[in-house]
């Protein structure tokens, strides 16, 4: 039925291949080479890939699965070189079932930027999201419920984006994946869009990131805090380019997220809520939409693939240490753990968008875009978000987790040390490669999918970032005692259905109960009446009639039953001789005719 | 547990380095200025440092004051629940 037309090696076959093998090999040292060998296997393959490939026909549809274009091929590349590092940072992970759902959830990422038309993006759509529950369930003693929210937020979205995909197919006859932007916002194109938004975590659906990543297991939550968000982002380039909307939507989202960021307590939530708001910053720059903004959003995300990464490998060496990841338990670890800290420092102040570091390139080029735009006020909106993201993730988190506490006796439990060779390595290769791209901002230029450039290290850009963060942090200064992280949690939208639905419940059983026994009353008096008369009178009717055929039948069935189970006696002579006088029978009629 | 960043010599130094930034880059704003390469607010000399220090003070108090009013709870509020 289906047939390919043409060969290559989607770089999904390769991650699904190898996380099969990962669930069934025991050898660690086989292990190893799967985990360091097959990112490198799929850069390769990414490398030949031709600019269109695996097209094939299903039920008289079109499918593509391979569609390379430097869209998809700049998306495709950062996420093969974070399952490297993701996989180099947990090599020492014994689940194997940790493993092999990394890297399925690798080739779901890797198939949905390369999905031409919407069945295949659909299909690795849900492959990311069973592939990512598996790595949250391998977490913390919450990560159970956790994973279970999520799985269900997921589904509910998938639920939607099919709906809307198969509106689609009836609207316009075609599965292929292109703008939609551009048509309008039918109900088909705003399921999709839903469902889009709904895994880039745009509120109010996004508290899912905020509920299950902190959850996950340090080596997991690098590919998680990269993968699914960020193949959000690209659907939505694809797809809804220019959509005004998205702009405001995607600077609130910005806002919310720093606004949480700044008060939470927890490091690994911090840095949660702070996905949430860098991608805000690619959901505006979508929306507005021209090539420059485009562009924008993409570097974006290519630089916070990496940053936010960067960030939860050093948190996640923290949690490994030390067991802890509340502020208010952690301090003075810059004795034991100096590498750690001048590794998460550097993505620390990349996402804060600190000049010679990659989030400042990126991060220029979308404000540069709303200048462009003329959209001041979504360029203060930004800035803003740049000031809260300096303000807890480039001051409150390293100082509450390194500094803060004199640690010149450090106490029994703070023992603790860098992480093993391979974890800094990790980070040290991230470190690098978010400098390099910081510091040659033609690199990341080269590599974006519109045409359009911009001159990142201008005077004035520089300059206003600067004094942005310098003010930060005399504004830090200012309130550093009222800011101090103590114990608590914060309630987010998820307490809808974490909390809500026990009320609902409360609900159902008091008020709700009420009017339905008042409804049964009702029920009883005007309706159980009639029918109890209704029914004795049928009664009759199936004694007398019906009753006296079904005995009859049975009655005959017995006799008969009784007759063929006379004839089974259970004698092989009995049947032989049965089964030669049936022959001879056949004998007779066959030569009667 | 007391978090405190210990003591420093004199009590502003911390603030020395950003104001050191800030003064620079307003001068380099000024030069920006003075050839009339930008127009607007948001080049005038030094609008990002104020702009900073007020978004910083104003996010983080708001941001404070709606969570201690609205969203904090226990630690284990959603423990007896899923």
């Amino acid at each position: 039925m289906t047939m390919f037309s043409d060969m290559a090696l989607h770089p999904a076959a390769l991650f699904l291949g190898a996380a099969l093998l990962l669930a069934c090999v025991r050898s660690g040292v086989l292990q190893r080479v799967l985990l360091l060998g097959t990112p490198l296997a799929a850069l390769v393959a990414a490398a030949l890939l031709p600019d269109t490939f695996g097209a094939a026909r299903y039920l008289g549809m079109d499918l593509l699965f391979g569609r390379a274009d430097s869209l998809s091929l700049l998306f495709l590349y950062s996420f093969i070189v974070l399952a490297g590092l993701g996989a180099l940072y947990s090599l020492q992970v014994r689940s194997r079932t940790q493993k092999a759902a990394a890297f399925a959830y690798t080739a779901g990422c890797t198939g949905v930027v390369l999905a031409g038309d919407f069945l295949s993006l659909f299909i690795f759509w849900e492959l990311m999201a069973f592939a990512s529950v598996f790595l949250i369930w391998g977490g913390s003693v919450r990560s159970a419920a956790a994973g279970f929210r999520y799985v269900l937020v997921h589904a509910a979205g998938a639920l939607v984006l099919l709906a809307g995909i198969l509106l689609r197919v009836r609207l316009t006859g075609t599965l292929e994946f292109g703008p939609l932007g551009s048509e309008g916002l039918n109900l088909a194109n705003i399921l999709i869009l839903t469902g889009f938004l709904l895994n880039a975590a745009v509120p109010p659906l996004h508290a899912w990131v905020a509920d299950a990543y902190p959850e996950a297991s340090p080596g997991a939550a690098i590919f998680l805090c990269a993968f699914t968000t960020k193949a959000a982002v690209y659907v939505l380039v694809r797809g809804f380019a220019g959509l005004e909307l998205l702009a405001p939507l995607g600077a609130a989202m910005a806002l919310i997220g720093v606004g949480y960021a700044v008060v939470e307590n927890d490091a690994r939530r911090i840095l949660a809520y702070h996905i949430i708001s860098q991608v805000g910053y690619m959901v505006c720059a979508i929306g507005i939409g021209t090539d420059l903004a485009l562009n924008g959003a993409c570097a974006h995300a290519f630089s916070n693939i990496l940053n936010k990464s960067l960030l939860f490998m050093g948190v996640g060496a923290v949690v490994l240490q030390t067991g802890r990841a509340r502020l208010y338990e952690l301090g003075g670890l810059w004795r034991s753990m100096p590498r750690t800290l001048a590794l998460t420092m550097v993505g620390a102040l990349a996402i804060s968008g600190v000049p010679l570091i990659s989030g400042f390139v990126s991060k220029s080029i979308v404000i540069t875009a709303l200048e462009q735009a003329h959209r001041p006020g979504l360029e203060m909106m930004l800035m803003l978000v740049s000031i809260g993201t300096f303000f807890s993730v480039g001051i409150k988190l390293p100082l509450y987790i390194f500094f803060g506490r004199d640690d010149s006796a450090p106490s029994a439990d703070q023992k603790t040390a860098d992480p093993p060779w391979n974890m800094l390595l990790a980070m040290v290769l991230t470190a690098g490669l978010t400098l390099t791209f910081g510091m040659f901002p033609g690199l990341l230029q080269r590599l974006l999918p519109f045409a359009a450039a911009t001159r990142v290290y201008s005077p004035a850009h520089v300059s206003h970032t600067l004094q942005l963060l310098a003010a930060t942090a005399i504004g830090f200064y200012i309130l550093r005692r009222a800011l101090v992280p103590g114990p608590g949690i914060l309630l987010d939208v998820d307490w809808l259905y974490r909390r809500g639905a026990t009320h609902i419940m409360r609900l159902s059983a008091g008020p709700l109960t009420r009017v339905n026994d008042w409804v049964g009353g009702l029920y009883q008096r005007a309706g159980v009446g009639p029918v109890q008369r209704a029914s004795s009178t049928l009664t009759h009717f199936d004694r007398s009639g019906i009753d006296g055929l079904i005995d009859g039948l049975a009655r005959h069935t017995l006799i008969l039953g009784n007759g063929l189970r006379r004839i089974q006696t259970g004698n092989i002579q009995h049947y032989i001789g049965g089964a030669v006088i049936f022959f001879f029978l056949l004998m007779i009629i066959v030569m009667l005719y | 547990m007391n978090h405190t960043v210990s003591r420093p010599a004199s009590k502003y130094k911390w603030l020395i380095v950003p104001a050191i930034i800030i003064a620079a880059c307003v001068v380099v704003d000024s030069i920006g200025a003075a050839r009339g390469e930008h127009a607007g607010v948001f080049s005038i000399p030094g609008f990002w440092s104020a702009f900073g220090l007020l978004g910083c003070l104003s996010l983080a108090g708001l941001c404070k004051l709606v969570a201690r009013l609205f969203l904090k709870r226990p630690e284990n509020y959603y423990d007896d629940v899923l």
